[in-house]
């Protein structure tokens, strides 16, 4: 049997009296794109900085593909993008390029490389004066020299407008979804998790929380929502008498409620006959989940589908 | 071309493409020594040899020196305390690809800013010295210089982004005055004269001079550039392969 991705095992990090990272274990099968996600101070950054081998963990083991994350068998087959990395200085685009290919065996062709990242047209630039979101480009690219198996970005559209964000992800579902690639990824835009993952593990204060696809996640969440257009006939008041309500959110004449019990709510609005249409049942998107979870106070039980 | 090849020669056109490098490795040196040769006249003696020529030596040194600690500090200080470093632990790139290629760059960077001082000594000042002469100079001077490649890598490693400039800078000129680069031991006081015998600066610079006054290389010499550059190389060497501890801030 081939080895998982990667494979965090019982992991902590304490930084003098407090533990960045405590007791972390999960397995990242190959072909999934899984989203690390938590709040500020969760331990995102050192839980990854530990799985590409950059700092150690004080307990616990990172295996990459079986390996030892500092091993050359490991970063043969990693491509990693960092949060905050300065380019060197007085290096040309292509120059930067051609030096990480030269780092592997396999690399992928460079006018490849750079046709992918959208930045063929700036082979000639010195690397460090690009815009930011150039920079970010440019380090995909970077990130792909190596035709890698595993892909690690933190953060991979800092700094990126909407424009570019929407061109990344694109280019990097294109790029992922061979099921020969696995992708390990931050982002603090949910939206963009929610479009790309398969996966969502969920860190707070050091530990997950929550671990599964989107849909187990929402389900963990609880959250339940109904939406509908109100009708001029329909009252603030009407809608708030409504069972099961736990809170409502007027947008103009869109309403959504949260509730525990959708098909209650539903049933007393076609019964108390308001003035609605444009019924919708959803389970709200991935952000409604993340804040329900990481308000929590204590941690919720690891449960449902791993990988 | 392999990898190392590859970086070898990107470093080569990082150190050419740098303004600092001009300045302080080919202007000042330059500007110096046409100088200083004006004020006190070409024909005066010192260390047994005419002021010209071994004013030649010393700001040929001060010039190499120039090209490892500026052009290296603030490089490696800034790879390694942005992320570069860090990123390229990540890629299968061997450890000490980093500091090998960079050494060796700059010494077709030292090549390059001896030759200059040197064609200005013997076109301008007329400096007179057989061609063997003039080689060993030229090579001790370069290969010497390594020295102070590693010093560079080194001083990058331990100033960080913020001090590297400046920690540089001050190494720099120090090591040029109490190497007797500026003001010859000759004339230093007892103390400076016998720190000065302490300083790769003054080494390096001795072993051309040796060479030029009684055709000799001194062993003490080489034996104590060998000793700085052998610590130089493993102390930049262990704090680059070392993983940087990187706090959870998101």
């Amino acid at each position: 049997m081939a080895a998982d991705a990667v494979s965090v095992e019982r992991v902590s990090k304490r930084f003098g009296p407090t533990r960045a990272v405590d007791g972390v274990s999960f397995d990242i099968h190959t072909g999934t794109i899984v989203a690390l996600l938590g709040p500020n101070g969760a331990g995102k950054t050192t839980l990854i900085s530990m799985i590409l081998g950059l700092t150690q963990p004080s307990e616990g083991s990172v295996r990459i593909f079986g390996h030892r994350p500092r091993d050359r068998a490991a970063r043969e087959r990693l491509g990693v993008m960092l949060q905050h990395v300065t380019l060197p200085q007085s290096v040309k685009v292509k120059e930067l390029v051609a030096w990480f290919r030269s780092f592997y065996r396999h690399p992928l062709p460079a006018d490849h490389l750079m046709r992918m990242a959208g930045i063929e047209h700036l082979a000639e630039r010195e690397a460090v004066k690009l815009s930011g979101g150039e920079q970010r480009r440019l380090q995909f690219a970077l990130a792909m020299a190596g035709d890698p198996q595993l892909l690690v970005l933190d953060e991979p559209t800092t700094g990126m407008d909407v424009e570019s964000r929407r061109a990344f992800w694109n280019s990097l579902r294109s790029f992922v979804h061979d099921g020969r690639r696995t992708l390990l990824l931050t982002t603090h835009h949910l939206e963009e998790a929610e479009s790309v993952a398969d996966r969502v593990i969920l860190l707070k204060g050091g530990r997950v929380i929550a671990d599964g696809s989107l849909s187990d996640i929402k389900a963990q969440a609880g959250n339940r929502y109904v939406s509908f257009v109100a009708g001029p006939a329909c009252t603030k008041e009407q809608i708030e008498a409504l069972p099961h309500v736990m809170s409502v959110r007027f947008s103009g004449r869109h309403v959504r409620i949260q509730t525990d019990r959708p098909d209650d709510v539903l049933r007393a609005i076609i019964l108390r006959d308001l003035d609605a249409s444009s019924f919708e049942v959803s389970q709200g998107a991935l952000e409604d989940a993340f804040v329900t979870l990481t308000e929590l106070d204590h941690p919720l039980q690891e449960e449902g589908a791993h990988g | 071309m392999t990898s190392w090849l590859l970086e070898w020669r990107i470093e080569v056109l990082r150190n050419m493409r740098n303004r600092r490098f001009f300045i302080f490795s080919l202007l000042f040196p330059v500007g110096f020594y046409l100088l200083y040769v004006q004020l006190y006249g070409r024909g005066a003696q010192v260390g047994g040899m005419d002021w010209a020529k071994y004013f030649l030596i010393s700001m040929s040194v001060f010039g190499v020196v120039g090209t490892g600690l500026n052009g290296n500090a603030v490089r490696v200080a800034i790879e390694r305390t942005q992320g570069w470093t860090s990123w390229m632990l990540t890629t299968p790139r061997p450890a000490t690809q980093a500091v090998t290629t960079k050494i060796a760059a700059n010494v077709v960077v030292n090549v390059i800013a001896v030759a200059i001082v040197f064609l200005v000594g013997a076109l301008v000042e007329h400096v007179d010295m057989s061609l063997g002469q003039w080689l060993t100079c030229g090579l001790s001077t370069v290969f010497g210089a390594l020295v102070f490649t590693a010093l560079g890598i080194l001083v990058g490693h331990v100033g960080g982004r913020e001090a590297a400039q400046i920690l540089s800078s001050i190494v720099y000129f120090l090591m040029s005055i109490a190497g007797g680069l500026w003001i010859p031991v000759q004339v230093l006081p007892p103390f400076l004269h016998h720190l000065a015998l302490w300083m790769p600066t003054y080494r390096l610079a001795d072993i051309a001079w040796s060479v030029i006054g009684n055709g000799t290389v001194k062993w003490a010499d080489v034996a104590v550039l060998g000793g700085y550059f052998l610590a130089f190389v493993l102390l930049a060497a262990w704090v680059s392969t070392r993983p940087r501890e990187i706090r959870s801030v998101a």
